[in-house]
């Protein structure tokens, strides 16, 4: 096929490029407008980093659902099934384990400090500066690796669709999700988030019944599975496996910072239960749609140059023009809202942490929050140098991010609200005693150091420290344990 | 406003400059697999597929998935170096293997070519037909960045293909893809006042597992549609507390 036939073909592709580039410009038109007309209303920290504790639960549930539907799910974990088949879909209901976590044992106790950020969580209940200014730097570390994820789905999809090179679309993702976070915060965060759900939603809705009709139905796609690799429609994963990331990311977002920053944001801890409970009815969608998107691709199209490619090549050359459009317009804004969500906390764990409360207390509100606008700016670039790389998989970074951070989250924050006998040096030793654990079990571990996940021995580790260090050290004093406990 | 207005039109430069560039730069190639599909609507297609291979083919594994109602004859391929021009070289049928839905097709003729074209028909039955392509089991190095499409796809028909996505060439029947790999099928549809081709459908009997995928995939619905009710049910309890 000589160059004069490629050309025309360009031409005609070309009418699609113009097209996906006008939703993108739509969509970031809506974004700013959303931005601009809250920017009063984020005028202050509250407002900039909790929407004024105004979500409720429907908006509350679209926004704790959008946040952890990332880039790493709407394209890492497409890629993921198709090239491991169906197993993976299992840590869906595993992780939402750590939602009731969250439900029962983190959000009732941690709305009572009316804070902004995880970090005042740990200044308020441990009494720490240490303590704050540790889960901040830690915070900032593993939130590098988990927005470089983002940008890093976003520049693959960008390099698709706009066969643009990848260092390019890189920048391009960091530039749009940098500045609607900048613009809007948590206001903006909350309403993209409900705009996610419904793009998600809807494309789906449409794109997994022409997939099923045109490749096949589910017994079909099986049988095409089975004769490839048995593991595809049985346990690629095996059940440790499984567990393994299933605790990392559940029990992550129990006391995941953005998402608690999210439960701050809701109004009551009835919205805030159910707000979980809607998150878990959009996320049940997205999971079976995701799932059927990996499988149908493999089938479809068996010899992707990488799994990672499967949903934009999904959006741009398989699905109906208007179909496909609206799967990577939902691509577009999965990883540009959870980047933003990311960004918000990175931001907040900049200016409100290190810089308002650790540098400069006597920080009035307007440069909190000018401290804040700029964090988002200037701390965006480091996660571009990491996507840069493409280091793995996004998935598989994103699972690792996970790891990490259970590993000096969890125990802290649970043990901190569950148990009075917990202790600032408690905290302190657990959170450095995990995440070391976790940094140590990775180099070792293949895959299983003595019998342990990196984020097993993590959490284990962190347990352990915690416990012991707080029976030898002095408790919290009592008005702290009254507030907590009383 | 005017601060969207600058916003979004800085992006939309931007856009449109990276658009131009890769536009340009793409017209310049040749795609690495090109693809020809010749349907009518007497119930055959005939199928040209050109591999220029970056590596030998020594290895290269090609495989081909069975569709309802399409019989695919004998491939022949046509191997050689890049040095001597394709359609000089011997053909040879390759063998064939069924292994569930898919026929695997190997022949050690085409060991250390850099060059590969396969031709063969199908013959369908029906309003619709699926016309399956010969593609590689691995992806095929191509020295090349994964966002440029390798594969160009072109279907001439009286009908219409509705999968993978085409785009009609002009006024005439022809269509029109290029993909970053080679789909497994490409289905084409005749319009209702298009007469379809008679006959019984040749229906093609799968006999194989799959492999439990039915069952696990329900199980996972299933769990999902009890747990969101029950965990609504109980978060729905408690009273509605105050803003703490």
């Amino acid at each position: 096929m000589g160059p004069s036939r490629v050309r025309r073909i360009e031409r005609v592709t070309g009418s699609q490029l113009t097209a996906f580039y006008l939703a993108v410009a739509a969509y970031l038109t809506l974004v700013c407008g959303i931005g601009l007309y809250n920017y009063r209303r984020a005028s202050t920290e509250e407002g900039f980093l909790a929407a004024g504790r105004s979500l409720g639960p429907i908006l509350g549930g679209a926004t704790l659902m959008a946040n952890q539907v990332s880039a790493g799910a709407t394209i890492g974990m497409v890629g993921f099934h198709y090239f491991s088949g169906i197993s993976y879909a299992w840590t869906w209901p595993l992780v939402w384990v750590g939602w009731v976590v969250a439900a029962l044992f983190v959000a009732p106790r941690i709305r009572r400090i009316a804070g902004l950020t995880l970090p005042d969580y740990f200044a308020a209940r441990f009494e720490s500066r240490m303590a704050r200014a540790i889960a901040a730097v830690f915070i900032l570390t593993v939130y590098a690796m988990m927005l470089s994820a983002q940008y890093q789905a976003g520049g693959l999809l960008f390099g698709v669709v706009g066969g643009m090179p990848y260092g390019t679309a890189v920048l391009i993702v960091a530039g749009i999700t940098t500045a609607y976070t900048a613009l809007g915060g948590m206001y903006s965060n909350a309403y993209v988030g409900m705009l996610k759900a419904v793009l998600l939603l809807g494309s789906y809705a449409l794109a997994v019944p022409y997939l099923m009709t045109h490749v096949g139905d589910v017994r079909e796609i099986g049988q095409a599975l089975t004769a490839i690799d048995p593991r595809l429609t049985g346990n690629w994963f095996g059940w440790r496996q499984l567990l393994a990331i299933s605790m990392a990311l559940g029990l992550g977002l129990a006391a995941s910072p953005y998402e608690i920053s999210a439960i701050y944001s809701i109004q009551s801890r009835r919205a805030t239960r159910l707000a979980i409970g809607y998150s878990f009815l959009f996320q049940a969608c997205i999971g079976i749609g995701v799932l059927l998107f990996g499988l149908s691709m493999r089938v479809a199209m068996p010899a992707l140059p990488a799994a990672d490619l499967a949903t934009p090549v999904l959006g741009m050359s398989v699905l109906p023009p208007a179909i496909g459009l609206l799967v990577l317009l939902a691509a577009v804004v999965t990883f540009t809202r959870t980047g933003g969500a990311i960004l918000l906390t990175v931001a907040s764990a900049v200016s409100h942490d290190i810089y308002a409360e650790l540098l400069k207390p006597s920080a009035s509100e307007r440069a909190r929050v000018r401290a804040g606008r700029l964090a988002v700016l200037t701390f965006s670039a480091i996660p571009v140098a990491l996507a840069f790389r493409k280091f793995d998989m996004v998935n598989f970074i994103v699972i690792y991010a996970g790891k990490l951070l259970v590993s000096f989250l969890f125990v802290p924050v649970v043990a901190g609200l569950n148990w009075k006998r917990a202790t600032r040096h408690g905290a302190v030793a657990s959170m450095l005693g995990g995440m070391a654990a976790c940094l140590v079990w990775s180099r070792l571990g293949s895959p299983y150091f003595l019998g342990l996940d990196p984020a097993e021995a993590g959490v284990l580790a962190s347990a352990l420290l915690m416990w012991a260090v707080s029976r030898a050290t002095a408790p919290a004093s009592p008005a702290t344990i009254e507030k907590f406990f009383g | 406003m005017t601060v969207v207005t600058r916003f979004t039109s800085a992006f939309w430069l931007v856009f449109q400059a990276f658009d131009a560039d890769a536009q340009s730069r793409a017209a310049d190639r040749t795609a690495p697999v090109s693809i020809e599909v010749v349907a009518t609507d007497d119930s055959q297609a005939m199928v040209t597929e050109r591999f220029r291979l970056v590596s030998d083919a020594a290895g290269l594994q090609l495989q081909l998935l069975q569709r309802p109602c399409a019989i695919v004859g004998p491939v022949v391929a046509f191997a050689s170096s890049l040095r001597a021009p394709l359609a000089g070289s011997a053909g040879v049928t390759l063998a064939a293997r069924a292994d569930g839905p898919w026929t695997l097709l190997s022949d050690s003729a085409i060991v250390d070519a850099s060059g590969l074209e396969l031709r063969y028909t199908v013959t369908g039955r029906g309003r619709s037909v699926d016309i399956p392509l010969v593609h590689p089991r691995e992806a095929v190095p191509r020295g090349d960045d994964d966002r440029e499409g390798g594969v160009v796809l072109r279907v001439a028909t009286p009908g219409e293909p509705t999968f993978p996505r085409l785009v009609r060439e002009g006024v005439g029947g022809t269509w029109t893809g290029r993909f970053v790999a080679v789909p497994s099928f490409v289905r084409v549809e005749w319009e209702p006042a298009v007469r379809a081709p008679a006959g019984p459908c040749p229906e093609v009997a799968i006999d194989a597992s799959d492999g439990g995928l039915t069952w696990r995939l329900w199980t996972l619905v299933g769990i999902m549609a009890v747990w969101v009710p029950l965990y609504l049910a109980w978060a729905r309890r408690g009273s509605d507390g105050s803003n703490e």
